[in-house]
């Protein structure tokens, strides 16, 4: 019994002379909340960065034509999955891990199931971002800004890019029409100069139809082409100029 | 002056206000409990002492980060909890971090109400003999709920994961523990 007592004696000991001459101190109260303070900042933070980011992603979609791709059957469903952008949408994932993270630091985090903040977060970003690209026009504002280059690295030429279209190995253009004959359209690339193409559309098929359209009309066309650069679309949709895009893409997020 | 009947809580208050001398009583209090749970938790005492003397240390460091409307128990349990993960996990020599698939979703958590006197003292005696054979994060839900006697929300405070969570554990670590007995006692006999 002694040598316990004496054993706790000098752990106890050992302890409260660290306090008394080894400068050992209390943090201050403030360091706590300053502590608080930073975690909460930085997390409103990453917040606002992933629901811009997704903001950005659902832009980007309808810029460069993909999102036409939904509407064209499955081949388009699977031609969208080839051209998504996997890697923004992976850094945005990878954003709300770190605020899933974030929110497990406070006190009422670590109660919830992890599973349920992440899929509550991937939710809240998902409506915000979706929000900020249907009702704001920062989108067009920093797409002019980009244009005109004064972006601040590492941002800028990024609102340029988005408009790219995907790779023309996917089988993805976007044209301007130069002439109409039944079922074959011929047109202008838009994004390769003034390379001509034909189309040959295919009978009986909603997707990929000349009703509506024009001469001088843009479209965003999608299909495979042949050893004799003759493309068989699957899918066609009219849209408008880049420019006309734009700001017909700013009117509606006003 | 200080008298057995003040609560942790009320000397936690007190050292917060500046009476340093107040936090050797805290030490009292705790030592024993503390070297129990990390003995049993780190199943290798002999570096226990060094350990502890960090737990401390850490809680006078941040004593003012205690809220004293809260017990002060599973405050100081979670700072000697990290103390002694830390310590796992140098032994361990792994510095990656672990995924916990059992906070990822909701568990329903409850007391088993079968789960008798008897049934809680079989459950003592197969700690002492087979804990160090199961894995720690069973392991420590079965230290602070049969030996420390932590109740499904304080255990969920110490530890920072779901009371669900800590209801999945303990199943779990009690069938892992029975199975290791079992593996025991038939070696034994062989």
């Amino acid at each position: 019994m002694n040598s316990t007592s004496n054993h706790n004696q000098s752990l106890k000991d050992l302890v409260m002379e660290k306090i008394r001459t080894d400068g050992l101190s209390m943090r201050p109260r403030l360091y706590f909340s300053v502590v608080v303070i930073a975690t909460t900042l930085v997390t409103f933070i990453v917040l606002a960065i992933s629901i811009f980011l997704f903001n950005f992603l659902l832009f980007g979609l309808e810029a460069s034509g993909r999102s036409v791709l939904l509407g064209f059957g499955q081949r388009g469903f699977l031609t969208f999955l080839q051209v998504f952008p996997w890697g923004l949408l992976t850094l945005d994932i990878l954003l709300v891990g770190l605020l899933g993270w974030l929110v497990h630091q406070f006190k009422f985090g670590y109660k919830i199931p992890l599973l349920f903040v992440f899929v509550g977060l991937l939710a809240l970003i998902a409506l915000f971002g979706s929000g900020m690209k249907m009702s704001t026009n920062i989108n067009s504002i920093l797409s002019d800004q980009d244009e005109l280059g004064i972006l601040p690295p590492p941002f800028k030429g990024v609102y340029n890019d988005v408009h790219r279209l995907p790779s023309p190995n996917t089988g993805f253009y976007r044209s301007i029409v130069t002439n109409i004959e039944g079922g074959t359209i011929t047109v202008e690339n838009t994004e390769s100069g003034t390379t001509t193409m034909m189309i040959i559309l295919p009978r009986n098929e909603n997707r990929a139809t000349t009703s509506g359209l024009h001469v001088g009309d843009t479209i965003f066309v999608v299909g495979d082409k042949d050893r004799d650069e003759v493309l068989h679309a699957f899918g066609l949709h009219k849209t408008f100029p880049r420019r006309m895009l734009k700001s017909r893409m700013g009117a509606s997020e006003k | 002056m200080t008298s057995l009947e003040d609560t942790d809580e009320a000397l936690a208050a007190r050292v917060q206000a500046g009476e340093v001398d107040i936090f050797g009583m805290l030490i009292e209090r705790y030592q024993k409990k503390l070297s129990r749970y990390g003995t049993k938790f780190l199943s290798q005492p002999e570096d226990i002492q060094d350990i502890m003397q960090e737990v401390f240390i850490r809680a006078y460091q941040n004593i003012q980060s205690f809220d004293v409307s809260q017990r002060f128990s599973p405050w100081i349990y979670r700072i000697a909890h990290n103390e002694y993960v830390s310590a796992l996990r140098k032994r361990s020599h792994n510095p990656f971090i672990v995924f916990d698939f059992d906070a990822l979703l909701s568990h329903h958590a409850y007391d088993d109400p079968a789960e008798g006197e008897r049934d809680q003292a079989d459950m003592r005696v197969m700690i002492e003999k087979g804990l160090a054979e199961i894995s720690a994060k069973y392991r420590e839900v079965l230290i602070l709920y049969y030996l420390e006697e932590f109740g499904y929300k304080e255990i969920s405070e110490v530890l920072r994961i779901p009371i669900g969570t800590v209801g999945i554990r303990l199943a779990r670590g009690k069938t892992e523990l029975e199975r290791v007995y079992k593996k025991m006692n038939y070696e034994l006999y062989v």
